[in-house]
């Protein structure tokens, strides 16, 4: 996972936060529909309940309807509508709703002064309505009594007050009834079933119609109507914020939503360049695999060249010894002592050879598997190249001219593998004398410092072909143009391995038929001189 | 890399619902039922009476539990005054045989116990009509000291929840609360109605009143007892002042007697009491707010005179008494009174 993936995580994680706060404060605010919608449809019923309610008292003033089971159930509907009214949606802004409350509450108080005004209405209603039926009756009654008493007069003094009273309820004007409380006022108070019958009608009458005049005038629809333009503006207030909540869910939702599209395509990615980085390094694995295998198919050919060209090698100072060996069985007894040590000579020679060429293979084939190593001693270099080139003039004979140069502090011992510097000294020399005409000399220079030995063998022979030049130090390779001198071609092979175990440098300088020259720089091993 | 994204989903999933969930708050419960009158189809100005119905459509459950709270004296706070012990079912839905409220703790309570049949007709409850619904009424008689002295509501609750928990949670309400106790023993006086009075039958034109009923309810109208006394429950729905005519009161008054200005504090309220229903009347003597009338004949007497101002004759008195036996009504289908021989 890398920075800008983890980065991108963070910042979905925080947004997701973020938005689950915004949810729930969207959620908080959230508009309850079926709570509005419930106190929109309380707040239409309240007109139409107050028209019922108008409508039910005049139809019982008017006698229309003579039980007020109606009115009752008006009011009914009317308690169950306010309560609703009392408990508004949720979702109000707390002033708005305060506000809503203080005009539910001059609503109620409205509505109970309209109450108290209906419940007086029925009460007086039904007194009146029974003071109406009895007033006729009990005139008609007292006046048949006194005109049978012998009193016309006072009789149709109660049928003028009756006709009085009937006129002031039927057209309630002032005349009328003014006239009827003066019929009233004239009635003598002994008429016990009339006069307290007339009084309650025009009593009641009077406050009947004040009482209805109230109750339909009161501001009840009007302050229904202030309930509801202040429920509008607190539900529009509460539509708007509820929205303005959304838009930031929605908002951070769509930034969760881009940074999760990010975040993945980031990760991909990363996938996919982590998968091309592992492709390349199984490539260059495989590459490598390939190499090793062409290196180790190499070292095979290498190795099976070797064991084949070793093998021929061997074969010519075989045959040498074994047909010397035959004749030497065959003639030994009548050869002359001359041709026995002649034959003699050949066995020890190519024995002697044979010898040699299986060091120097064995030498190579150490060196070539990491197994040669360098075992410094203190030695005499004088006396070491003394001896060197005393054994090489034993080879090539003393007329072959060898011109010795000694060069630097002759140091009388310094530390150096014997074995391995005998090896190059001895290898470079006899090839030097060997393609080289007889009477050509060979320059040795030995020049001493104090870090190491410098070695240079010059030869005026027939030189090394720039062909041959790559393939100089291999073993078995012989130039071309020195088929007709022997060899085993291991001997530069030799010098090339020991110098390089030695830590030395090897420079060859040549040109085809003037000479050769070869110049090897061992240092001294340190630390030990 | 993807493991993760999905656990994160699924987290954020789970938040969301968890969020789901603390915001959906249980609606606030309300068990305050506002009384309907059942509609009525058969009043006219002629005849402004209407039948019971045979059936609320009330929750039996509830009905059986208000019925066991109905009858428990652990209701009240001596542990020793049941809601039955003033409101006898067998006997009018009253105090049987007394003139007015009598139990242990008052002796002479002030007013005439009204019947608790068909309670759920009436507009308004107690004499003064202070109460709107039975759920409100309950307060009153419960937390009069002088009358079952239950202390709080608060206090209920914590008497009756043991021993009533499962029972109001298998009548569907979630657990014994003020508010659930109220609508418990509401529902059942709700359900205490007499249908198939003789009355309520001739309304639907399934008998006859006989001659002298048929009489009483002609008088009844048109000496103007109906004018109060009419609608569903034959009275009930509004209030009168005691005393239209003539004064009511032959002695001195009391407190008890000024009715609904003790409520409202207005003299023109004074003497003015919610007008009581007449259904079953036969059976819940004495009468008036202080059981000042022993008997039918000496109630109808005393309305028609200082209602009315009416004096009526003895025929008259008897014929109005037998068309207020016809109002008689059954519970259960049990007339609450025997059938005259």
């Amino acid at each position: 996972m890398t920075r800008s993936s983890r980065t991108l995580g963070l910042a979905a994680l925080l947004t997701a936060v973020a938005l689950l706060a915004a949810l729930a404060s969207a959620r908080a605010a959230e508009v309850d529909l079926d709570a509005h919608e419930a106190y929109a449809r309380a707040l239409r019923r309240t007109q139409e309940l107050d028209a019922r309610m108008d409508e039910e008292v005049a139809r019982s003033r008017l006698r229309l309807v003579t039980h007020y089971d109606d009115l009752v159930r008006v009011w009914d509907e009317t308690s169950e509508n306010r309560a609703a009214l009392e408990r508004p949606p949720p979702h109000l802004d707390a002033e708005l709703r305060a506000r809503l409350m203080t005009a539910v509450t001059r609503y109620g108080e409205t509505l109970d002064e309209k109450r108290a005004l209906v419940e007086r209405f029925k009460s007086d209603q039904a007194v009146l309505r029974n003071a109406m039926r009895a007033l006729p009756r009990n005139v008609a009654r007292r006046s048949e009594a006194l005109r049978q008493a012998g009193d016309p007069g006072a009789a149709e003094e109660l049928d003028a007050l009756l006709r009085a009273v009937l006129l002031a309820v039927v057209a309630p004007s002032d005349a009328h009834v003014h006239a009827a409380r003066g019929a009233l006022a004239r009635t003598p108070p002994s008429e016990a079933l009339v006069a307290p019958h007339a009084r309650l009608v025009l009593e009641r009458t009077e406050r009947l119609e004040q009482t209805v005049g109230r109750v339909m005038t009161l501001p009840v629809s009007q302050r229904a109507e202030a309930v509801r333009e202040v429920y509008g503006v607190a539900h529009a207030a509460a539509t708007d914020r509820a929205e303005a909540r959304w838009l930031l869910v929605y908002a951070f939702g769509l930034g969760l939503l881009a940074l999760g599209a990010g975040y993945i395509i980031v990760r991909m990615s990363e996938a996919a360049a982590a998968l091309r980085d592992t492709k390349a390094k199984l490539e260059v694995a495989l590459t490598e695999i390939e190499l090793e295998r062409d290196r180790e198919a190499e070292l095979a050919r290498l190795k099976s060249r070797f064991v084949s060209m070793t093998s021929h090698e061997f074969r010519t100072p075989l045959s040498v010894i074994l047909s010397s060996a035959e004749l030497f069985e065959a003639y030994g007894e009548r050869w002359d002592r001359a041709k026995r040590a002649t034959h003699l000579d050949r066995i020890q020679g190519s024995a002697k050879a044979m010898s040699r060429m299986l060091d120097d293979v064995l030498l190579i084939g150490r060196a070539e598997s990491g197994m040669l190593e360098l075992k410094a001693r203190p030695l005499s270099l004088p006396a070491l190249i003394d001896s060197v080139v005393e054994e090489v003039r034993a080879v090539v004979g003393p007329e072959r001219a060898l011109e010795i140069t000694r060069r630097g502090t002759e140091a009388e011992r310094v530390w150096l593998d014997d074995k391995l510097l005998r090896h190059v000294l001895t290898n470079l020399l006899s090839n030097a004398f060997k393609y080289s005409p007889d009477e050509s000399a060979v320059d040795l220079l030995v020049e001493t410092d104090a870090e190491g030995v410098r070695l240079e063998v010059r030869d005026r022979g027939i030189g090394i072909p720039e062909a041959d030049r790559a393939h100089l130090f291999e073993a078995f390779h012989r130039g071309s143009n020195a088929s007709r001198i022997p060899g085993t071609g291991l001997g530069l092979a030799v010098v090339q391995r020991s110098v390089e175990v030695h830590r030395g440098t090897l420079e060859v300088e040549s040109e085809e038929g003037r000479g050769t020259t070869f110049r090897v720089r061992v240092p001294f091993v340190e630390g030990e001189t | 890399m993807y493991a993760g994204n999905m656990g994160e989903g699924w987290s954020f999933v789970a938040a969301l619902a968890l969020l789901a969930a603390a915001c959906q708050t249980p609606p606030e419960e309300d068990w305050r039922v506002h009384r309907r009158l059942p509609p009525g189809q058969l009043a006219s100005p002629e005849h402004p009476f209407e039948p019971i119905p045979q059936d609320l459509g009330l929750d039996p459950e509830r009905v059986e539990l208000g019925r066991r709270l109905f009858e428990d004296p652990r209701l009240s706070g001596g542990g020793d005054v049941a809601c039955v012990d003033c409101h006898a079912l067998d006997e009018g839905g009253v105090v049987p045989g007394e003139a007015r409220s009598n139990h242990p703790l008052n002796e002479t309570g002030p007013y005439n116990v009204p019947t608790v049949f068909n309670v759920a007709f009436n507009f308004r409850y107690n004499w003064q009509g202070p109460f709107e619904t039975l759920e409100e009424h309950l307060g009153g008689p419960m937390m009069n000291e002088n009358v079952m002295d239950a202390g709080s509501w608060d206090a209920v609750v914590a008497r009756l929840r043991v021993p009533y928990d499962g029972a109001f949670r298998s009548a569907g309400y979630p657990g014994v609360s003020e508010g659930t106790l109220k609508s418990a023993l509401a529902t059942y006086q709700r359900s205490l109605i007499t249908p198939d009075a003789r009355f309520d039958r001739f309304l639907r034109g399934e008998a006859e009143l006989d001659a002298l009923e048929a009489e009483g309810y002609a008088l009844f109208r048109d000496v103007g007892c109906a004018t109060c006394h009419q609608g569903i429950n034959v009275g009930g729905n509004l209030y009168q002042r005691y005393g239209v005519m003539a004064d009511a009161f032959d002695r001195e008054l009391t407190e008890r007697d000024y009715g609904r200005m003790l409520i409202t504090g207005r003299d023109e309220d004074a003497h003015v009491f919610r007008v009581p229903s007449l259904r079953n009347v036969e059976v819940t003597a004495p009468y008036f707010h202080d059981g000042s009338a022993p008997t039918l004949e000496a109630a109808v007497r005393h309305m028609s005179r200082v209602q009315l101002g009416a004096v009526l004759d003895d025929g008259e008195v008897r014929a109005i008494v037998a068309f207020l036996r016809t109002l008689t009504g059954e519970h259960e289908g049990v007339p609450l009174a025997p059938e005259p021989p």
